[in-house]
């Protein structure tokens, strides 16, 4: 068995190398599902310490992305040994990088980290129409829908947005929160989203808060 | 002098004044409107870049009609030039849309090639990413060659429309431009066109040295970039002056801003100071953990457009080394009351007391929506009236 807490501030580090030989050593055994889990959490939680680490300026955006990196390799190196749904999910997300605006690295962090906190997020890419977001809200009833945007331009995007979602009826049953550099407390208002945040971390919290 | 002659002169000596610390008879106003000009005079961002003369007469129109004493810069790109060669980097999403540049198109050198890079940035420059990222220049002779003839006199052609331009705004608006040319940091040439910003963070995290050697091999030959451009034009009175806009600092760890960007940062902005050139950076997100390292630049030698900063803490740690420029938040323009965009433009220049402030939004304003113009024209005309130094 792997030293579990080792993987964890592995991941917290984002020492490749520490964390590559535990997840070979997991695949080189048989029946290795229940532990390939195992080591899923543990690298969730290394994520969630990434999240402290860049809250309290230690980390800065280039460090979470390339975390996002690291936690996607070790997931794609541990997925045959996975079973299939195994592990409940704590809310579901469904997320764009909104019409007009095609900057999406916020948009990645934010989905790599709410994804570390259990969230399932259905990532619709980016310039993503109005009308799709609401479609597929529609489809999967998600509880929380995030948008996101670099350009000023993204602000109107979302504002439409969230004025679909109302003419749809959607607005009572969802939570919209946006993200990216433009965003502050009066866009948040102006726009009619539940909340904003320009700090994935801080963003993850706020959707946990809201499924809690 | 004609009438118009003594106003361009009397709006650039109120700007080179304010930019070596000296005190003006007020804040000057610096118009940071880019394409949003183009919707502002009835053109789409397309259709500035297909014909420069468009970005003239949108200008002309800035000039006219926005109160202010300085314009940033021409803003349209050479669509003609990209066509030429053959890009695919620059997309519009819809025909109405600014121009947007993706992260997949900058990955265009692998990370194993760094030594090679290093070795001779010009020749890797020329023999491996200008033909991946221009299909023209990838093809056989005398097709690459066409091309690359091509490329070169659109953008002549434009480089003599721009001075056309500049001209007129003299001429007939008595509207001095501030930039002569922009310059960007080595690491933000590898992370924003080589390899993708992506790419550039995986690279500092999986082959530090390699990258920061590629770094420091690039940096002579970004001043050479630099320096071509100040003498592309005629002379000027006034020292030249470059816009470095700086895309990664807000996103590196400090101890990464230390080995990696600032080094050749500091490098470039004491060539250019040492050479009378004004190196003006804009300080794209939030500069704040290296305002201590900003008091080590040229005193009065560069200045700086900042994006985010408490105009206190800014004023504090760096009146005596650079003129401040910028602050106003682009979104206010386009969501605030008239009432509101003066109450902040007010609390601004009360914060900017005693000089070394120029106004203007803090970023370039791009998008249709990006401000209205009857807010922009309001606050133009407060600073001028409420900035006049006693």
């Amino acid at each position: 068995m792997v030293d579990l807490k080792v993987l964890t501030q592995a991941m917290s580090d984002l020492d490749e190398d520490v964390l590559n030989k535990a997840i070979d050593e997991v695949l080189s055994k048989d029946d290795n599902a229940a532990e390939a889990q195992e080591v899923v959490k543990a690298c969730q939680q290394g994520m969630t310490l990434v999240g402290e680490r860049y809250d309290s300026g230690e980390y800065f955006i280039g460090d979470l992305v390339f975390a996002g990196e690291v936690l996607q390799s070790v997931m794609d190196k541990l997925k045959p040994a996975l079973s299939a749904g195994s592990s409940a999910k704590g809310g579901k997300i469904v997320l764009a990088t909104v019409f007009g605006d095609l900057h999406d690295i916020g948009k990645n962090i934010f989905r790599s980290m709410v994804e570390a906190a259990n969230f399932e997020v259905i990532d619709l890419g980016i310039n993503v129409p109005v009308n799709q977001i609401v479609d597929k809200v529609k489809e999967v009833n998600p509880d929380i829908v995030g948008l996101s945007g670099v350009l000023t331009l993204a602000l109107d995007s979302m504002k439409e947005t969230v004025n679909a979602l109302n003419e749809a009826g959607f607005r009572n049953s969802v939570k919209v929160i946006i993200g990216g550099v433009p965003v502050n407390e009066n866009v948040c208002k102006s726009i009619g989203a539940d909340a904003f945040s320009t700090n994935a971390a801080e963003g993850v919290k706020i959707c946990q808060r809201w499924v809690g | 002098m004609s009438e118009v002659m003594n106003l361009y002169q009397e709006r650039l000596d109120r700007v080179f004044k304010t930019l070596r610390l000296e005190q003006a008879d007020r804040v000057p106003v610096l118009a940071t409107y880019g394409t949003w000009s183009s919707y502002f005079a009835g053109y789409t961002d397309a259709e500035t870049n297909w014909d420069t003369d468009k970005c003239g007469k949108a200008l002309m129109k800035v000039a006219d009609e926005l109160s202010v004493d300085m314009i940033h810069m021409i803003y349209n790109r050479p669509g003609g030039v990209y066509q030429a060669l053959g890009s695919s980097a620059f997309h519009y999403l819809s025909d109405s849309n600014i121009v947007q540049y993706s992260d997949e198109s900058a990955q265009i050198m692998k990370d194993d090639e760094y030594p090679e890079f290093t070795k001779d940035p010009f020749k890797f420059l020329v023999e491996k990413v200008l033909p991946r990222k221009y299909t023209e220049l990838a093809k056989d002779s005398p097709m690459k060659d066409l091309a690359f003839a091509k490329g070169a006199m659109k953008f002549g052609m434009y480089g003599a429309q721009k001075g056309g331009i500049e001209g007129a705004l003299a001429a007939q608006y008595g509207m001095p431009l501030l930039f002569d040319g922009i310059i960007l940091h080595p690491l933000d040439w590898i992370a924003d066109f080589f390899r993708g910003i992506k790419g550039a963070f995986m690279d500092i995290r999986r082959r530090p040295a390699e990258f920061a050697e590629a770094i420091q091999a690039f940096t002579p030959l970004v001043i050479r970039l630099g320096m071509g451009q100040v003498h592309m034009g005629p002379p000027k009175p006034n020292p030249k002056v470059l816009l470095f806009p700086l895309h990664l600092p807000p996103m590196l760890k400090t101890s990464d801003f230390d080995k990696f960007y600032w080094p050749s940062f500091k490098m470039i902005m004491e060539f250019f100071a040492a050479h009378n050139v004004y190196v003006i950076p804009f300080y794209e997100g939030d500069w704040s953990r290296y305002y201590n390292h900003l008091q080590e630049l040229p005193a009065k030698k560069t200045m700086g457009w900042f994006e985010h900063g408490d105009p206190k803490e800014l004023k504090d740690k760096l009146k005596d080394t650079l003129c401040i420029i910028g602050l106003f938040p682009a979104t206010l323009l386009q969501y605030g009351t008239k009432e509101e965009c003066i109450a902040k433009a007010k609390e601004l220049i009360d914060g900017m007391a005693g000089g070394g402030y120029i106004f203007g939004t803090d970023k370039e304003l791009l998008a249709p929506a990006d401000g209205k113009a009857e807010n922009i024209i309001a606050v133009n005309k407060f600073v001028m009236e409420y900035g006049i130094y006693k």
